[in-house]
């Protein structure tokens, strides 16, 4: 069962070699990196107990990037609601299916463009967890169709779909498991790539790579913060590359909203 | 003429009530059942009378049965007229068994017995014995009469033993009379056959009342005394009773023979009281072989009528007063005081080791087994005065020839760590033959048994002391182990598996408590060893009884330190998290009640406080229990910033000991 995990453990890598000659038609001389931007993502994440295996997946970021005078918080950037019905079989598997419509926000819109923007899309996920002794690691496939267009008035509407593999562990620091005071180091890469009519040399939408260090406060709050760092090809042409640095806070909330008594799990009796 | 015509009348209508009532004769064949456990075969002939069976005519019943190697058989022969033996009958019973010699006569094989027969034969009319009556036992030897062990004659008449009876075993011949009325009557000879000496006994009766009794040998004639036995029926003729051979007449014959009169003696005899015992059942056999067989009463098994009356004798009675039915109860409790207090004393095993160390038990000792060497003596004595046949005697003259003729004595010695004591001891004084009576004996007896009580409450105060010791000794050494126990346990010597930190934490005040006790135990006298040694002991038991609680202790915690833990799901970790439940509460128990009660316990550690400690640490574990399902919103406010144990247990409502 080990060496299976493992085995998906390397699967990414080589979707990413695959993914990245594919589409890319035209051999550029030498490609182009944009100049770094700074960002802020504050973020809540909620998973709300339905029922005994559905969950409400609530989430719910409030982005900003910099401007022109101040970095990662200079204006504001994006308002972002993705919710969906969680389905976990198993402790080690969940699949999530909802819905998303993210505010894209242009503080400095001129004549033509709009100030904002909406962009929904539909989402469902995959998440396999592998439990260790002391840590556990998640490989998360997410499925994303997205309907964008521009900040330009009256401009079109085009279809993507977002194809993201996410691999990350949860290392507790402090404490021998992951359990209440336990501080813990996350290593994050996300490989995030896309498809649709629109694009053409422009695959690879984003390479995530964001450690985080967190702090379980009880198994209903988690807090976490990190640095992410993400690159990958911009719309602009295949060769040109963006690189960003981007500041994240989150809070992880899970209730349980189901009635008393079915929350309370079986008491053993003192004798 | 009047009167004969009225006879024939009479005749007429009773024969024809007889040929109305006695149906026609039957005969019978087949099982028969003699008496519960004697079944064989019968065959006689039967007729119904006023709806019920009786037999009329020939009658035999045969039994036969194996024991072992040995055939016993019975049988009966005779006549029935109405229900009533008539005419010539036989009884007999065999013990037989199978001789080696064969007989071979035609297509039969059969083999000799050998064994032997007793035999009665016997005339009845209407019922009662009548006529000539022989008793024959023989021995038999292939089925040859050999000799014969036993025989009598006698003659009855309505049933009444009369005329003379002879009797002959191969030792004793006895030659006797009775009366018309059945009466032993005349003189009664019995030849004793001692080494082919032979001792004539000679009995004489009149009308029943013994009169004189002797022995002669070769013309020497000597008299037997019996003392207290009355002999001229015609004084007080309301108590003269007829006692028949059964009912203890000889005991009480025996009971007033004091031997030769006055200084006779016949050289041959050695103990005449054992002679004229022999002769006694002798005459007792003679009298009743003619009915009864070790017990076996012959004749009243086929119709339940008494067909034999055996001979009878008179005696006088000489009824006890009040005060000599309480003087001969008091002697048989006094006897029967006396023989248990000696057998109590000399059965005790710490007598032997007690007298090693106390010179009293061996004074005691001493005492006791002066009565103890003369026990045998009080007990006949005791046994005659108790005898049923005592009231049957002239006390006044008969009490005297019981006289014990020993002496106690009046002093004692023995022997104590190689010296010897000599002292005097009041033992009480044994009545002077002649003013020997019943009361003089109840006071002998009554002396006795104060004087054996009082030496052996005496001794009994050291047998007491010597079973204390002993009991202590056992108790002792329980005791001892306990406190090793508590030792070995507390410092965990045998690597104890429930060994944990509560009994560290326990260990220098349960050390130190038991160390306390044993020396404190130590320090008493004797008396307040004996009466406190099992307080001692429980209290060690209690501090046994605390390692094991503590032992539990560690496991009822993390039990409840589960309880108070719930499960739950992270659905964002995907990981199962476990989380205090009122946290308030269980911390308040955790880190301040049960501290507080473990403190208590180690701070008030004695014997008296160790159950009440264990039980309100137990109270508080159960009352937590209880509270986990409970809504402790309330409570769980109260004890926002305490920290007063004693305010806890208010809160939680939990009362402590």
């Amino acid at each position: 069962m080990k060496k299976i995990y493992i085995h998906f453990s390397v699967l990414p890598l080589y979707c990413l070699v695959w993914l990245s000659s594919y589409g890319q038609n035209t051999e550029p001389e030498a490609s182009l990196v944009n100049p770094q931007t700074t960002l802020t993502w504050i973020g809540n994440y909620g998973t709300f107990r339905l029922s005994d295996k559905f969950y409400w997946h609530a989430e719910l970021h409030y982005r900003r990037r910099e401007s022109a005078n101040t970095l990662f918080y200079g204006q504001m950037a994006q308002i972002y609601n993705r919710h969906g019905i969680k389905y976990v079989p198993t402790k080690n598997f969940s699949a999530t299916f909802g819905g998303v419509l993210r505010f894209d926000f242009n503080p400095n819109a001129e004549d033509g463009f709009e100030s904002m923007i909406l962009e929904p899309r539909l989402w469902h996920e995959y998440i396999w967890t592998m439990p260790y002794e002391h840590l556990r690691i998640y490989h998360r496939l997410r499925f994303e169709h997205r309907w964008s267009r521009g900040f330009a008035e009256n401009s079109d509407w085009r279809f993507r779909n977002r194809w993201r593999y996410k691999f990350l562990m949860k290392i507790p620091l402090n404490k021998p498991n992951l359990q209440p005071g336990a501080f813990y180091f996350s290593p994050d890469v996300e490989l995030i790539m896309q498809s649709g009519k629109t694009i053409s040399d422009n695959t690879l939408e984003d390479l995530r790579i964001f450690p985080t260090f967190a702090y379980i406060a009880s198994p209903r709050v988690t807090y976490s913060a990190g640095l992410m760092y993400t690159t990958g090809q911009t719309e602009e042409a295949g060769y040109i590359y963006r690189e960003r640095w981007i500041l994240r806070f989150n809070v992880y909330l899970n209730f349980d909203f189901r009635k008393g008594e079915q929350k309370i799990p079986e008491t053993n009796f003192y004798d | 003429m009047i009167y004969n015509k009225i006879k024939y009348f009479l005749l007429c209508i009773f024969c024809f009530g007889s040929i109305v009532t006695l149906k026609a004769q039957e005969t019978f064949k087949g099982n028969f059942q003699l008496t519960d456990t004697i079944f064989g075969h019968a065959e006689y002939n039967y007729a119904t009378k006023n709806n019920t069976s009786i037999f009329v005519g020939a009658f035999k019943f045969n039994y036969s049965k194996k024991f072992n190697e040995v055939f016993r058989t019975l049988s009966y022969q005779g006549n029935f007229d109405e229900n009533k033996k008539t005419g010539q009958w036989i009884f007999s019973s065999k013990n037989l068994v199978k001789s080696d010699s064969l007989n071979i006569s035609d297509y039969q094989i059969s083999y000799t017995a050998s064994g032997f027969e007793y035999r009665v034969q016997g005339q009845f009319k209407d019922g009662k014995a009548w006529g000539d009556w022989v008793v024959i036992e023989q021995n038999f030897k292939d089925a040859t009469p050999l000799d014969t062990i036993f025989s009598a004659n006698a003659v009855f008449e309505n049933g009444k033993m009369i005329n003379e009876l002879r009797a002959k075993s191969q030792k004793m011949s006895l030659d006797g009379l009775f009366d018309n009325d059945g009466m032993a009557n005349g003189t009664w000879v019995i030849l004793h056959n001692l080494d082919d000496k032979i001792i004539e006994e000679r009995r004489v009766y009149e009308n029943g009342v013994f009169k004189n009794h002797f022995l002669s040998y070769k013309g020497e004639t000597h008299q037997i005394e019996h003392f207290g036995l009355g002999t001229t029926k015609d004084e007080d003729e309301a108590n003269w009773e007829i006692i028949d051979v059964r009912n203890q007449y000889f005991n009480i014959f025996e009971l007033s023979n004091i031997g030769f009169k006055g200084n006779s003696n016949l050289p041959e005899v050695n103990d005449v009281k054992r002679l004229t015992h022999t002769a006694n059942d002798f005459m007792e056999r003679s009298i009743t072989s003619f009915a009864l067989k070790n017990n076996f009463n012959i004749w009243n098994n086929i119709t339940n009528e008494q067909e034999i009356e055996f001979g009878k004798f008179k005696v006088r009675k000489y009824p006890y007063t009040k005060n000599e039915k309480q003087i001969v109860a008091d002697i048989i409790s006094y006897s029967s005081n006396i023989s248990k207090t000696l057998k109590q004393f000399f059965n005790n095993p710490q007598i032997e080791l007690g007298r090693l160390n106390f010179e009293s038990l061996n004074r005691c000792y001493a005492v006791l087994e002066v009565y103890k060497n003369h026990l045998k003596e009080i007990d006949a004595l005791a046994e005659k005065i108790s005898n049923p046949a005592l009231e049957y005697l002239d006390r006044s003259t008969f009490v005297k020839s019981i006289a014990p003729n020993f002496n106690l004595g009046d002093s004692i010695t023995y022997s104590f760590k190689e010296d010897t004591y000599s002292e005097n001891h009041n033992f009480p004084t044994v009545p002077l033959k002649d003013a020997f009576n019943m009361e003089s004996a109840h006071q002998f007896f009554k002396s006795i048994q104060q004087d054996l009580s009082s030496v052996y409450k005496e001794a009994a105060v050291v047998l007491n002391d010597l079973q204390k010791m002993e009991d202590l000794s056992d108790l002792e050494t329980s005791f001892v182990q306990k406190r090793n126990e508590i030792q070995n346990r507390f410092n965990n010597s045998e690597n104890d598996e429930y060994y944990n930190n509560f009994h560290i934490d326990f260990k220098d005040v349960v050390q130190a408590f038991s160390e306390q006790q044993f020396k404190s135990y130590a320090a008493l006298s004797l008396d307040d060893k004996k009466q406190r040694i099992d307080d001692y002991l429980a209290c060690f038991e209690d501090v046994l009884n605390l390692y094991d609680f503590l032992a539990d202790l560690q496991i009822k915690i993390n039990r409840l330190d589960e309880t108070y833990i719930r499960t739950t799901f992270n659905p964002y970790l995907m990981v199962d998290m476990d989380e205090r439940i009122k946290e308030r509460l269980y911390n308040a128990y955790i880190d301040i009640a049960l501290p507080y009660l473990l403190d208590k316990m180690k701070n008030e550690f004695e014997c008296e406080n160790i159950d009440l400690n264990t039980e309100n640490i137990k109270n508080l574990i159960n009352k937590m229990s209880q509270l986990r399902d409970e809504d402790t919103a309330v409570k769980e406010r109260q004890l926002r910033r305490v920290k007063d144990a004693l305010e806890v247990f208010g809160i939680i409502e939990l009362d402590i000991n």
